[in-house]
């Protein structure tokens, strides 16, 4: 028989030869194919890099915007104030020669150098133009004090400067004026220093709108100088944040020894059900934006095994009692035994479930408009305080075993503490009231350690990700948050 | 289709879930099927792919096996009578994973050595030689196979 002979012997022999795929085969094909996870998760783990590299972005731009925005904002401030120290040389005319007002404009011009000095001054002086509700315009001494106090009460050691100007002013008044006051801060009623930074930046030009930001009939929040101005822009704020969400995630599982026949089994038998977290964390400010949050986070991952055991055989015994009574009238009891086998396929189902508690330490860093929407990038250890657990996996002879939480030698006490894991997240908080902030958290979380034994031949490891929506609470009243 | 699985599968198991794996590439590609061709064609050549990349992660070497001489010479016709689809699908088992391949591709499947070459990422002479080889070493296990069934 020559090679194309053979061939085509073989070709025709084996090219329509069927074996028959067994009922069990096609079941495994829906099953894989029904298990396939074509959610809003499975989307987000697809598309997990240009998710974050897109939340990144997005939150870049808007850092960027708002910072270009609030300097805008301040350059708009400026040049307001400018104008109206301008208006104010030409239309501020005196009432009368007696006004304190004007001698002291030139008083002061005289005995500072700074002309930044000067413009505040003249600032002041359209304030007490238009309302002098606070200031008492009596010696140009005064006056200088006051503008010190007001616009400069930051800056301590200008202050200083400030009132060794005053007094030097002072020096030059006449005598039915030191009469009146022999010195010169004591005439002034120094107003509260929040209540006028707040009617200085009333004087400011009125903020932009941002349409972005604009949610119905909410009212937008003034543009109030973040921080107050006496003893420095110390914030000291403590919240308390409450949150849960829904987890999807990623296991992996390798084993150096198990046969990749025995990690596919369990890959197709074992499916993940929804998963969630929740937890509370306090959080409290390390710097002007940097965040130290800790808490207790409780995570619950939801597994399912199923496994088929084809060709199975279910024997039932069943005993039927039946009473016959006989014409003497004793009662006779006769007892039929029978058994039933039943050939069949079966199917086990089993809830897994991998509880763990934990305490998070995240560093945080904040950006965006406290007021509107602002946002924060997370990142830090986790660290895991216990872990228990509870269900049945399968073992290399296809037999399922229960699982359960401790040490020991048996393959199946799994750790009951899985050490550190590594967090990160992007923080999105939307401002509810001067206390209350909602946020929305994507958050990915990755454990160093298996939940198997540190022996064991199977490494079984999670990769959560999820979405925290929660609310935070300033524990800090509106008063004290700068100290 | 999983006899064509069989085929390149070590044992039953690695057939199966080749197979589940073919089926699942199937339905998700359905949409992209044109039908243009026979649906059988196109869900063959899916499973003998699918099967191809199975057999590529185990790294074959197509490596040179020595062909023990033939005993006894030529092949009687009717031995081929006596042989059933069973007998060669467990003849091709016995044969080294490389020859295996090529001889799958080319006379079952019909593929030329040159696409033979292209899907395995070896020389058309290499397809060629493991193919003559593969025939030579299925021939000597019919002789074999023969022994018995003349007696």
């Amino acid at each position: 028989m020559t090679d194309k002979l053979f061939d085509s012997f073989i070709k025709s022999k084996l090219e329509s030869y069927d074996s028959g795929a067994p009922m069990h085969v096609w079941e495994r094909i829906k099953k894989d194919d029904d298990d396939d996870p074509k959610g809003f998760f499975f989307w987000m783990w697809k598309n997990k890099y240009l998710l974050l590299s897109g939340m990144l972005l997005v939150a870049t731009a808007t850092g960027y915007w708002l910072k270009s925005y609030s300097k805008q904002d301040s350059t708009v401030a400026k040049s307001d104030s400018k104008n109206n120290s301008i208006i104010t040389n030409h239309q501020v005319k005196p009432a009368s020669p007696s006004n304190g007002l004007n001698t002291s404009t030139s008083e002061l011009n005289n005995n500072t150098s700074q002309p930044k000095t000067i413009n505040q001054v003249l600032l002041i002086e359209n304030n007490t133009n238009e309302k002098p509700s606070g200031f008492q315009q009596t010696t140009g001494g005064s006056l200088n004090a006051n503008a010190s106090v007001s616009t400069n009460g930051i800056f301590t050691a200008e202050r200083k400067q400030l009132k060794a100007n005053a007094l030097k002013a002072g020096s030059g008044k006449t005598k039915n004026q030191k009469e009146n006051s022999a010195d010169p801060l004591q005439d002034v009623q120094l107003p509260n220093a929040a209540e006028h930074s707040l009617s200085l930046a009333g004087n400011f030009a009125k903020p932009k709108r941002f349409p972005l930001f604009e949610f119905g009939n909410i009212a937008l929040p003034q543009n109030k100088p973040s921080c107050p101005t006496i003893n420095g822009p110390r914030r000291r704020e403590l919240f308390l944040e409450v949150y849960a969400g829904p987890d999807y995630n990623v296991r992996s599982l390798t084993s150096t020894v198990a046969p990749n026949a025995y990690l596919s089994e369990r890959e197709n038998n074992e499916n993940y059900r929804t998963s969630f977290s929740a937890g509370v964390r306090l959080v409290k400010n390390l710097g002007e934006k940097t965040l130290i949050k800790t808490g207790v986070n409780y995570s619950q991952i939801n597994e399912r095994l199923r496994i088929v055991t084809e060709n199975s055989k279910q024997l039932t015994q069943v005993i039927t009692i039946r009473t016959v009574v006989r014409s003497p009238g004793d009662t006779l009891f006769v007892r039929d035994t029978m058994f039933f086998e039943q050939n069949g396929t079966r199917y086990r189902t089993t809830y897994n479930r991998y509880r763990f508690i934990d305490v998070p330490l995240i560093f945080s860093y904040e950006f965006g408009n406290p007021e509107l929407l602002h946002f924060s990038v997370n990142a830090g250890p986790v660290f895991n305080i216990t872990s228990f657990y509870s269900g049945e996996v399968m073992d290399t002879s296809y037999k399922t075993n229960r699982i359960s939480t401790g040490s020991g030698s048996n393959p199946y006490n799994w750790r009951n503490n899985i050490g550190i894991g590594i967090f990160t997240s992007v923080s999105m908080y939307k401002r509810f009231n001067d206390r209350i902030h909602l946020f929305a958290e994507p958050y990915m979380r990755y454990n160093l350690n298996p939940v198997t034994q540190a022996g064991s031949s199977i490494k079984q490891r999670y990769f959560i990700t999820g979405m925290q929506l929660g609310i935070r609470y300033n524990l800090t009243p509106p008063g004290q948050r700068y100290r | 289709m999983l006899t064509v699985c069989l085929r390149y599968a070590v044992d039953t198991m690695e057939a199966e879930d080749i197979l589940q794996e073919s089926f699942v590439k199937v339905y998700r590609n359905l949409s992209q099927f044109k039908f243009e061709g026979s649906f059988e064609g196109w869900i063959r050549r899916i499973v003998v792919n699918t099967a191809l990349k199975h057999c590529q992660k185990k790294k074959i070497r197509f490596d040179e096996v020595k062909p023990e001489t033939p005993q006894g010479g030529s092949i009687e016709p009717s031995a081929y009578n006596h042989l059933g689809e069973q007998d060669l699908m467990q003849l091709i088992h016995q044969l080294p994973e490389g020859y295996k391949l090529v001889f799958n591709l080319h006379v079952i499947e019909g593929y030329s050595h040159e696409e033979i070459a292209e899907m395995l990422n070896i020389k058309d002479s290499t397809s060629r030689s493991q193919l003559v080889k593969a025939r030579r070493f299925l021939q000597n296990e019919i002789i074999k196979l023969q022994k018995p069934v003349a007696v």
